[in-house]
């Protein structure tokens, strides 16, 4: 017995599991997901890309990226997600995946960005940030990120951008405002009610597209 | 690509956000209404508290009627009669006269607040006095009236000067009033109330900025002033346990 694959396969089998309840429409969870598609695609544009933010580390970007991806999948759109955090790169994890290639990969070389994924249901593309070097954001915030989402959209219906804090968008907002719209996630019991005010009336002073919010971990 | 963003900006995302409105003040102030509700009924108490711990205050009046004798002195006119009788020499030490008729057993400086005489029409005078029980008001009052009375009639009616002939006589005695007169009871309700809705709406307000628990989309909306497009249930044990979740 190998601990260190024991490891892995728990972490594989409860992400197994936590994709599951996800992406099935059955489960409470996939239902919302599923009515936070919907109500996305009712805004009534064309949606190609939604940078995911939030105002405090925990509220659960990646979570939504994902589960928002898979509703939107399951509704027969080609979703990508596309993990931008590179100073805390997460999108592998749920899936027990290694990081080593990914966006920081696809920026580095050539060819698209969904080279450089897996895919994690059938219309749901997954790239994790690959290997992050260090002074990241002189990558990130370079137009090749902007170019390389540009050629993805093309390719997909929907690429959803697991983005930084909503500090940092603000901050770079030529790159995460030359996209579709931002979504802004909030937790339901741990987000401070003035913080995400705050940043809420700075992406509107900003002049970014605020599509909306995701309240999440509601109980 | 701005420009355009510009022109397809929703109402929501045109909208002044630096004041309160209206429902969000009222979504703030229902959600934290217990707060809000201890506050005032905590001011009120101690509005109560002070109102009883102070002595009950009766007010009673007399009327007199005082009249310048024709020609002598501008018909009608008693500002200016009450003003020269204060002046005159019949109300020298009058007050003290009164208060040893009343059997005031205070200082006289505490007699003299509590008392006050001021015209209420053209011919009338009213003479009120302040105290802790309502016979007292009364019986004080009619004694300075009286007092008040028989002075002018010692004097014959003259005032300083001579030139200014006045007759009184006591229209209407004083009775003792059957409720508390003390204005400052209702307005240190009113005070109280006010004061502890303020101090629990600025409470309210500012714990609401503070607060982490989001009661659901409604709640959201109104704090945010922004659409709320999705409500996620927490499905706890799920990517923060192992580290996935942000």
């Amino acid at each position: 017995m190998n601990p260190e694959t024991d490891v892995a396969n728990l972490a594989g089998a409860r992400a197994d599991a936590l994709m599951d309840r996800i992406l099935s429409s059955e489960s409470e969870v996939g239902r919302s997901f599923a009515e936070l598609a919907e109500n996305l695609r009712s805004l009534g544009r064309p949606i190609r890309s939604v940078v995911v933010t939030g105002p405090e580390a925990g509220v659960g970007r990646t979570t939504v990226c994902l589960g928002l991806g898979a509703a939107l999948a399951a509704a027969g759109k080609k979703v990508t997600v596309v993990d931008c955090n590179l100073d805390r790169p997460q999108l592998h994890r749920p899936f027990g995946r290694p990081n080593f290639t990914g966006l920081t990969s696809a920026l580095a070389g050539e060819g698209s960005l969904d080279d450089y994924g897996f895919d994690a249901a059938p219309n749901l593309r997954v790239v994790p940030t690959g290997p992050v070097l260090p002074g990241p954001w002189g990558l990130a915030g370079s137009p090749k990120l902007a170019g390389a989402i540009r050629t993805l959209e093309e390719n997909r219906d929907v690429v959803l951008l697991d983005a930084p804090l909503a500090g940092e968008v603000l901050a770079g907002r030529a790159l995460w405002g030359s996209f579709d719209g931002v979504l802004l996630v909030v937790h339901a019991t741990r987000t401070p009610k003035g913080v995400a005010r705050g940043f809420t009336d700075a992406l509107l002073d900003a002049r970014m597209e605020l599509f909306g919010v995701v309240l999440n971990g509601h109980v | 690509m701005r420009e355009r963003r510009q022109e397809r900006r929703q109402g929501w995302q045109r909208e002044q956000r630096d004041d309160l409105t209206l429902s969000e003040a009222r979504h703030i102030l229902w959600e934290r209404r217990w707060l809000v509700a201890g506050c005032t009924i905590l001011f009120l108490a101690i509005a109560l508290l002070y109102i009883f711990s102070k002595e009950p205050v009766y007010t009673a009046e007399a009327t007199l009627s005082v009249r310048s004798e024709e020609g002598i002195a501008p018909t009608g006119n008693s500002n200016e009669v009450l003003s020269r009788l204060r002046d005159a020499p019949v109300t020298d030490r009058l007050p003290e006269e009164a208060a040893r008729r009343a059997g005031w057993q205070s200082s006289q400086s505490d007699f003299n607040e509590r008392l006050y005489w001021e015209p209420s029409n053209n011919e009338e005078v009213r003479v009120g006095f302040s105290a802790r029980t309502p016979e007292e008001a009364a019986r004080v009052a009619n004694a300075y009236s009286n007092v008040l009375v028989e002075r002018v009639a010692e004097f014959e009616g003259r005032l300083a000067g001579g030139t200014v002939a006045v007759d009184a006589e006591v229209e209407k005695a004083a009775e003792p009033p059957e409720s508390r007169s003390d204005r400052r009871v209702f307005l240190a309700v009113v005070a109280a109330g006010c004061g502890g809705l303020l101090v629990g709406g600025i409470g309210a307000l500012f714990l609401e900025g503070r607060a982490r628990r989001w009661s659901g989309s409604r709640d959201a909306e109104l704090t945010l002033r922004a659409p709320v497009l999705g409500v996620i249930p927490d499905f706890s044990n799920g990517l923060s346990e192992d580290g996935g979740a942000r």
